[in-house]
């Protein structure tokens, strides 16, 4: 009798064996779907609770405070809401009659969107008319309203009053890489002339087409994206007030107008090239650029001057290697 | 045409000390540059007069460590704007986002970041070398 157990043991496991590992197999799947399911259910659910979070913030908390806001000293203890905030604003500016810079502060109540030019004009309308600022778009398109806040050139236009404000206090100047008039206003003159100087449009040999053009002059991505970037320039001459050696030695062209040169010398339709080459081939214009990067850290347009510069100069190179 | 009346404050050397407030690399390397180039015109003498009084052999073996050290971030800035121009303005550059996600292919990006750091570790390795094998 045993021995028969034995033999049936011995005989049936192994044909056993197959449902007994079919069936350990659905067990294991089963509880696979279960636990995968399961994992999936938590994460879905962890997700939608770090998304409903995320959104309450994004929504209720996060666009009522600009980045780097802090509420000002005085404003501390009150009960405030953040929304709003007084600044001081610390403003030097340039006497003409003294030739000389004078330093005044003023407290404004701003809100949460209100740029440093918003500032200023609220300085302007109601506590001293006297101060003299230029603007007119108020959205970083014309560049009029570069100035140096907290030491740094950028539009006024552009910077938020709030998240420029350190520990409630904005210091603004006007860029000492331009000729001075009055208070914050700077003289565009010489800038423009610069400007002037490279030829800053397409030249082309064939002066009866400009009348009379006998096709489009098609490019490809490529060629756009040669000297596109160079083409979003707004003059408002934050890198010719951050460049260290305009500002040191005003015989450099500045970065503005060699950012120019390389917009037209990249465009494939314009045909002076050569020239362009030969007219920044000297030292008061590539070979004066010492690649500070300044230039390029404050363009509020992601222009690229210095890149642009390094360009012309391998350009040069190229060209002289090759003749 | 009237002429305006303004006030030029350019070309004042104390101007550089602006670039502290917004871009400290910057203004270092500019600072070591204006520092190079007294430094190496000292350089330049020392060595001329240790032609004819042996005793300033080693003061001109220093001038020439510290001309080293100047020119650091020649070496730094120069090679930066190799890799700038040579990644298309995509390693070390300030383009436009909109261009740069849209229109400039990445590529080797991480190769052309990683250059000037290399060779600025190669050139503070040879300064070491020279300091340990010249001067000590």
């Amino acid at each position: 009798m045993r021995r028969s157990w034995i033999s049936m043991f011995t005989v049936y496991t192994p044909m056993m064996g197959v449902p007994v590992l079919l069936y350990l197999f659905l067990i294991f799947h089963i509880l696979h779907i279960t636990v995968v399911s399961l994992v999936f259910l938590y994460l879905s659910m962890v997700g939608l609770l770090v998304f409903g979070v995320m959104s309450v913030r994004d929504v209720f908390i996060e666009r009522m405070k600009p980045q780097g806001f802090s509420v000002p000293r005085e404003m501390k203890g009150r009960g405030s809401s953040p929304e709003k905030g007084k600044l001081l604003l610390s403003i030097r500016r340039f006497d003409p009659t003294r030739n000389a810079f004078i330093t005044d502060e003023f407290t404004v109540a701003v809100d949460r969107y209100a740029s440093v030019l918003d500032a200023l004009l609220s300085v302007k309308h109601s506590q001293d008319n006297t101060l003299a600022i230029r603007y007119s778009c108020r959205m970083g398109i014309c560049g009029s309203c570069g100035i140096v806040i907290n030491g740094k050139p950028s539009l006024a236009c552009e910077s938020n009053a709030l998240s420029a404000a350190k520990n409630g206090r904005i210091e603004v100047s006007p860029m000492l890489g331009h000729p001075l008039i009055k208070d914050l206003v700077t003289d565009f003159g010489d800038f423009f002339t610069r400007h002037i100087s490279i030829s800053p449009h397409l030249y082309r040999r064939d002066v009866e087409e400009k009348y009379n053009a006998p096709k489009e002059y098609m490019q490809s991505k490529e060629e756009l994206s040669k000297f596109l970037p160079f083409s979003y320039c707004i003059m408002c001459g934050l890198c010719v007030d951050a460049c260290p050696v305009v500002n040191t030695n005003p015989g450099f062209i500045g970065p503005q107008a060699l950012s120019q040169v390389q917009r037209y010398y990249a465009d494939s339709r314009d045909e002076m090239k050569e020239k362009r080459l030969e007219m920044v081939d000297k030292l008061f214009y590539v070979w004066d650029c010492e690649f500070a990067g300044a230039c390029s850290l404050v363009c509020p347009k992601g222009v690229d001057p210095a890149f642009a510069i390094q360009l012309l100069k391998t350009e040069i190179v190229r060209h002289d290697l090759s003749h | 045409m009237q002429k305006t009346n303004v006030h030029d404050v350019r070309g004042r050397l104390s101007l550089l000390g602006r670039l502290l407030e917004f871009d400290r690399e910057a203004f270092v390397h500019l600072l070591f540059y204006r520092a190079l180039i007294i430094s190496s015109l000292i350089t330049v003498v020392i060595f001329a007069a240790s032609l004819l009084f042996s005793s300033l052999d080693y003061a001109w073996e220093i001038m020439i460590a510290i001309d080293w050290l100047f020119f650091t971030t020649q070496v730094f800035e120069t090679s930066k704007g190799l890799s700038l121009t040579g990644s298309n303005g995509a390693a070390f550059g300030r383009l436009n986002p909109s261009f740069v996600s849209s229109m400039l292919p990445s590529s080797h990006t991480s190769f052309y970041r990683s250059i000037p750091y290399v060779l600025l570790a190669i050139w503070l390795v040879g300064l070491g070398v020279y300091i340990g094998v010249v001067l000590i």
